[in-house]
């Protein structure tokens, strides 16, 4: 081997019996060092020359090898290619292995056509194919489809394409249609794909070529590549056409300045993909000696062959490129090729990005263990704000930008998401010191007979189990556990992650019956959806119980004992002395008593009719709750429509409208009364939790109640103008009790992250009981809710890979115990440029956000106010300071991957969590601000920034399905501005919880009739309403519109938005509530955008002024 | 001993104790972050003794009023108000919710009431002693004991006569009495 190989890298190769197991498979030994493309392919063509790889190939016969002109490099690095010289992967490796994709596929001959014998889909030969065509540019070029004479000759197919090509056409993501051959015995595993992998260089090569090649590299970069894309949507639909379009594209912001420089004239050792930053570093080639032709450079990277990029912008493109130079750079050195700027202040945000919210990409999936798509961790799941992250605290301060996560463990899948894989081994694998689970990330070691865990670095046995079925009594092939190809797997848990069975689900409804809440008509409407709601429950397996109080001044129980005919109402006036009047009946199986409960539910209303109580004794209630359901656990569901006024529990009207917009305003956010927090961790402790739903005109004290579900990971549901005459109320109601009742639920939880040695949880946002520094106690698993974990950096990072796990071990409502396991990988880097070219803006705005709740409650909404901002101008002032020079001091400048965090930041100031102003009541204030610490990323840019379409401009396809995605097209989405606002117009505007229809004074009659079916303006109602549902196009478009953001929203957040007709000169306080979603208008004391910009500017001027 | 030196004697007891209360609760916070206990275990645990620690806090100070050893008082008077300012407030106990977010404030908190009460520990020892050796003073013999403090003893004089009036009367005639005989005394002691 290679003399100049890394310290540390084992180049012991496996006995050759062990190695090829297919004929003329390019399996290659374990530990074999070198270019993947070695063992598989070697082009013949004029010098390739990859001294000892030949001869550890014997049977890898000559002429089965593309008479490739040029062999790629292929560089494993993450990040780039820069960085992988400035650090190794995984220094502390002991073996280098080459990935399996590249070594172990059965060879096809490429000129010998021949039926393809693996799943090969035709898509990968297609690119594979147009790959080809490009590098041969010419004579062998010409228009072929998937299955046209082309595609037999020029790509090879078997069960590995990938392998069989070439390198370069690596970078052709396997992406479920390149199966892994199984071999009988020990198999070559891919066991360290971190590795940087030799690198081969064949020059010769013209130089406009050389330049295609480049493109092609670029496009496949890991850092470009988006692996995300690949979750949602399968590679399949990506036509060839797109990546050539989006080639061409690359190429107008490559920097063609460098590309002639490689055509030949270097070196045949330098990696044909290297690009522009060679030609700014000379210093680099020498570092990386030409006479060390085998040492891994940087180089082509070719892992992720994301085929589809159309969602990234050349902006950021470019910004990752330039990043990457500026890694070469060092922190020292300030680059004048910083990640692309883009000067805020220049043009109106490009709000249509808000609708991928993509975040940059960071990893490959090729370098996961199983070089499966899905090991990449899907941002829906979890989310980081930087997707590089830096290795030292210093770097992560001085660069200003929030380190966090947002996790999302439980999420509802929406309609066409793929269900989590659920295994069940006979064991679960985890490391033995710090008890990661094994996931994709991982690196097997020692012929695959240890894996080494990726926090910790220990190296643990691979239990039998991963190769052989005992019950089958045949190989299997353990890259196809789910465990090893997904990011998101759930286990079936054993014994020993239960202290006791698995609980049944348990419900136990509070509902005030009080004279307020029974005049609202609360009390009617919760017992008809509930009775209506009776099926969706989680019953599953049919052990499910529940349960019954009502409360005015005294507690009523109810026994719904099967063997009553009737439920038997036990009434409890001593409230001082409360205890549970019947030994059991009170809880009752959902199944067996189901007309027991039926009939209670019916006659409910009917009972309190003629109640006169005005008194509430919530606090005894939820105490004797607890008391019946402690033993087991459950969920206290609690309908409140009154305040609380009676014992311990009871809470003061402390509403002062003259408080409202003031500082003294926070006191009305914070807990009046430490009764229901400290009941909650009791709650919290005996695996109870408390949902609350407020129905209310007057003052509830939401600030105290929501402490309830805010400890015991429950949600709040706030229903504030609630009227059950209003059909569309109702409707809300009923939607959501039945998405309520009828999504996953997950019993008695813990959830526990884990992170990669140097790294440490600081801080928690989200409903959870904190019971440890890193274990967050939830009794029960709300899909809705998301968790954010703040992180510091506290020694610095070992490895090029950051790794966070999230275990969240809970009872399925099936009674199954079971672990949710998400596993993020994230490069490590020591570059301010990736730090800023891979920062989330999204995860940022979501974590800051988070923050600011806290800072509210904690200190007060200004402090809040100001800390965002600060936080904001410090972001840009670091970016400015590391990447600009003087000259541009007055210009506000971002990253494009950035750009929109101002206006993010800005729509969060102008939330109703955060606005300021004097007419918010506390009660909603509270509300915005309880949804804003569990929303997930996707749930809170909508409430944040609506969205906002023209209607009367869509053209005919918007509202329609669309067939290849199954999903309702939009129009464009809108700046939110009234600039858009024409006078013809008719707007539709969303934000999560409300769907506003604007219509402009002159509207078209035709317009009218057809979407609200009267003649003219004059004739539509507004306020409240719902659009009739009419018989002709537009109608039923503009339906499926409104049904869509509905079915969406109930699925993510379970709320059902009402809508809401606004006509220009309607109600002014509709009017004002529909403007005040603009958030790039100016909206009482807020600013807007561009003056919001300039105020940013001026405060970032300030500190510099001082030096 | 007089009254002095029984009012400081209690007060090393009293320091004695909230020194130890001090120290459990660092211990209990070092344990929650091991992992040992769980917060709300912790924080029942812990709040049974914050009031007690106030107040006992609280009482060591109205001793030092009313016995008029304004020196004592003032330095205890910032940890009263903190106490009081929190306990009106209502910030005083632990919050299971909130405590490994301000657990690193709480701990500061803890070192620092735990050096407070070390000194306070050691300056009322002295004073007791002090005191004690001031009240016996007019007696060689007695005096012997705590000869070895002869630079601690001069300034103590000033001091008690900042105690109760009846004190300071009996102390004023001992003053006049020993003026001359005490440092010579205590210095040919000494050495």
């Amino acid at each position: 081997m290679n003399p100049n190989q890394p310290v540390g890298q084992q180049p012991q190769q496996r006995p050759p019996a062990t190695a090829p197991l297919i004929p003329n498979a390019s399996v290659r030994p374990i530990g074999m060092q070198g270019p993947p493309g070695a063992g598989g392919f070697r082009p013949q063509g004029p010098l390739v020359q990859m001294g000892q790889r030949p001869q550890m190939n014997p049977q890898q016969p000559a002429q089965f090898r593309p008479q490739q002109p040029m062999q790629p490099q292929i560089n494993r690095n993450p990040l780039s290619p820069t960085m992988q010289q400035a650090r190794p992967l995984m220094q502390n490796s002991n073996q280098q292995f080459a990935p399996q994709q590249l070594q172990s596929g059965p060879v096809r001959p490429v000129v010998g056509a021949g039926p393809p014998v693996g799943m090969t889909s035709p898509l990968i030969q297609q690119q594979q194919q147009q790959l080809q065509q490009q590098q041969y540019a010419g004579p062998q070029s010409g228009p072929t489809g998937p299955g046209g004479p082309m595609s037999s000759i020029v790509s090879p197919t078997g069960p590995n394409p990938i392998a069989s090509i070439s390198p370069q056409q690596a970078g052709v993501p396997p992406v479920g249609a390149a199966p892994r051959p199984v071999a009988a015995g020990r198999r070559a595993y891919p066991t360290a794909p971190q590795q940087p992998q030799q690198q081969q260089q064949i020059g010769g090569q013209p130089g406009f070529q050389q330049q295609q090649m480049q493109q092609q590299q670029m496009q496949q970069n890991p850092m470009m590549g988006n692996p995300y894309q690949q979750q949602g949507q399968a590679p399949n639909m990506v036509a060839p056409m797109g990546q050539q379009q989006q080639q061409q594209q690359q190429q107008q912001f490559m920097q063609p300045a460098s590309v002639p420089q490689f055509g030949g004239a270097r070196p045949p050792q330098f990696g044909a993909a290297q690009n522009s930053m060679q030609s700014q570093q000379p210093g680099y080639a020498t570092q990386q000696g030409f006479d060390q032709p085998q040492q891994p450079v940087y180089g082509a990277q070719l892992q992720n062959g994301q085929p589809q990029q159309s969602m990234m912008n050349q902006g950021q493109m470019g910004g990752l490129q330039n990043g990457m130079q500026n890694m070469n750079m060092g922190q020292n050195q300030r680059n004048p090729a910083a990640p692309t700027a883009v000067n805020l202040l220049q043009k109106a945000p490009s709000v249509t990005e808000l609708e991928t919210m993509t975040p940059p990409p960071n990893m490959s999936a090729q370098m996961s263990v199983s070089q499966s798509p899905h090991s990449i961790c899907p941002p829906v799941y979890k989310r980081c704000t930087m997707n590089a992250i830096p290795q030292t605290q210093a770097i992560l301060t001085k660069s200003k930008i929030p380190l966090g996560l947002i996790l999302t463990p439980y999420r509802s899948l929406q309609p066409g998401e793929e269900p989590v894989p659920v295994v069940n081994p006979p064991q679960i694998v985890r490391c033995r010191r710090c008890r990661t689970y094994i996931n994709p990330w991982v690196q097997f070691v020692e012929q695959g007979t240890r894996w080494k865990c990726n926090m910790c670095f220990l190296t643990n046995e691979v239990p039998a189990f991963f190769d052989w079925d005992s019950e089958a009594r045949q190989q299997v092939d353990r890259m196809k556990r789910p465990e090893l190809t997904h990011s998101v797997v759930e286990y079936i848990a054993p014994q020993e992650y239960m202290v006791r069975p698995p609980q049944p689900v348990i419900l136990l409804f509070v509902i005030d019956v009080s004279y307020a809440a029974v005049q609202s008509g609360m009390v009617d409407a919760v017992s008809k959806t509930l009775l209506e709601c009776l099926d969706d429950f989680p019953n599953s397996d049919g052990r499910t119980k529940v349960g019954f109080i009502a409360v005015d001044h005294s507690l009523h129980f109810f026994n719904l004992n099967s063997t009553n005919s009737e439920p038997q109402m036990l009434v409890m006036p001593d409230i001082e002395d409360a205890f549970l009047p019947s030994p059991d009946g009170l809880l009752a199986s959902l199944t067996e008593s189901r007309v027991v409960i039926e009939k209670l539910l019916a006659g409910l209303p009917g009972m309190f009719r003629g109640t006169t109580s005005s008194q509430n004794c919530l606090g005894r209630a939820l105490q004797s709750a607890n008391t019946m359901i402690k033993a087991i656990g459950g969920k206290i569901i609690l309908f409140q429509s009154s305040l609380p006024n009676l014992s311990e529990a009871s809470l003061k009207m402390r509403e002062d409208p003259k408080v409202l917009g003031t500082p003294k305003e926070v006191s009305l956010l914070q807990p009046q009364n430490a009764f229901y927090k400290g009941f909650a961790v009791d709650c919290s402790r005996a695996h109870v939790s408390v949902d609350l739903f407020a129905f209310n005109s007057q003052y509830l004290d939401l600030a105290t109640l929501s402490s309830l579900a805010k400890v015991t990971g429950g949600s709040n549901y706030y229903y504030p103008t609630f009227n059950p005459s209003n059909a569309q109320d109702l409707a809300k109601l009923s939607t959501e009790l039945h998405n309520y009742f009828s999504r996953p639920l997950a019993l008695e939880a813990v959830l526990r992250v884990r992170a990669s040695k140097g790294l440490k949880m600081s801080r928690f946002h989200g409903n959870f009981f904190l019971r440890s520094t890193d274990l967050l106690a939830l009794p029960t698993v709300n899909p809705d809710n998301s968790y954010a974990i703040e992180m510091e950096i506290q020694d610095a990072l070992p490895s090029a890979v950051a790794c966070f796990q999230t275990a969240l071990l809970h009872t399925s409502s099936s009674g199954e115990r079971r672990i949710r396991v998400l596993t993020l990988t994230i490069p490590v880097t020591d570059s301010y440029g990736d730090l800023f070219t891979g920062a989330d803006q999204y995860a940022i705005a979501t974590l800051l956000s988070k923050k600011g709740v806290e800072k509210c409650i904690t200190s007060n909404l200004d402090s809040a106010r100001d800390e965002m901002i600060s936080r904001l101008t410090d972001l840009i002032g670091a970016y400015k300071a590391a990447f600009t020079s003087s000259g541009q001091n007055s210009m506000l400048i971002l990253p494009e991957n950035l750009k929109l965090l101002p206006l993010l930041m800005m729509s969060t100031l102008k939330h109703i969590a955060f606005r300021t102003s004097g007419i918010i009541p506390s009660d909603v204030r509270t509300f915005a601000q309880a949804l804003m610490c569990v929303y997930p990323t996707e749930a809170y840019l909508p409430s944040i920034h609506p969205r906002f379409w023209a209607i009367h401009s869509m053209d005919s396809s918007c509202g329609e399905l669309d067939d290849a995605t199954g999903r309702v097209i939009f129009p464009p989405v809108l700046n939110l501005s009234s600039e858009k606002l024409e006078r013809h117009g008719l707007y539709l505007l969303e934000n999560g919880s409300d769907i506003f229809f604007w219509v402009g004074r002159g509207i078209a009659p035709e317009l009218c009739q057809l979407v609200f079916g009267v003649p003219s303006y004059d004739g539509i109602v507004f306020g409240k309403n719902a659009l009739p549902q009419l018989s002709n196009d537009w109608s039923k478009r503009v339906h499926n519109l409104v049904s869509n953001i509905k079915q969406l929203r109930t699925l993510m957040m379970t709320t059902c938005p009402n809508v809401y007709i606004v006509k220009e000169d309607s109600d002014p306080n509709l009017r004002m509530l529909f403007l005040s979603q603009l958030m790039e208008d100016k909206l009482d004391s807020g600013n807007s955008y561009p003056l919001f910009l300039g105020y940013v500017r001026e405060k970032m001027a300030k500190p510099a002024s001082m030096f | 001993m007089n009254g002095e030196a029984w009012l400081f004697l209690f007060a090393v007891v009293v320091a004695a104790l909230l020194l130890f209360t001090m120290i459990f609760f660092i211990i209990m916070f070092s344990d929650l972050e091991c992992d040992y206990i769980n917060p709300i275990d912790l924080c029942s645990k812990l709040n049974q003794f914050v009031i007690p620690e106030s107040v006992g806090h609280a009482l060591l100070a109205v001793i030092f009023l009313f016995n008029g050893a304004w020196i004592s008082l003032l330095l205890n008077l910032p940890l009263i108000g903190m106490n009081v300012n929190k306990i009106i407030n209502n910030r005083h106990m632990y919050d299971a919710t909130e405590i490994f977010r301000t657990l690193p404030q709480h701990k500061k908190e803890c070192f620092f009431k735990l050096a407070f009460y070390l000194l306070s520990f050691f300056f009322s020892n002295h004073s007791n002693i002090a005191t004690q050796v001031h009240d016996r003073g007019t007696s060689c013999r007695r005096a012997k004991g705590t000869a070895s403090y002869p630079q601690l003893m001069l300034p103590k004089h000033t001091k008690h006569y900042g105690g109760l009036f009846h004190m300071q009367e009996v102390m004023v005639d001992k003053v006049e009495q020993i003026p001359i005989k005490t440092p010579s005394i205590l210095a040919s002691e000494a050495l």
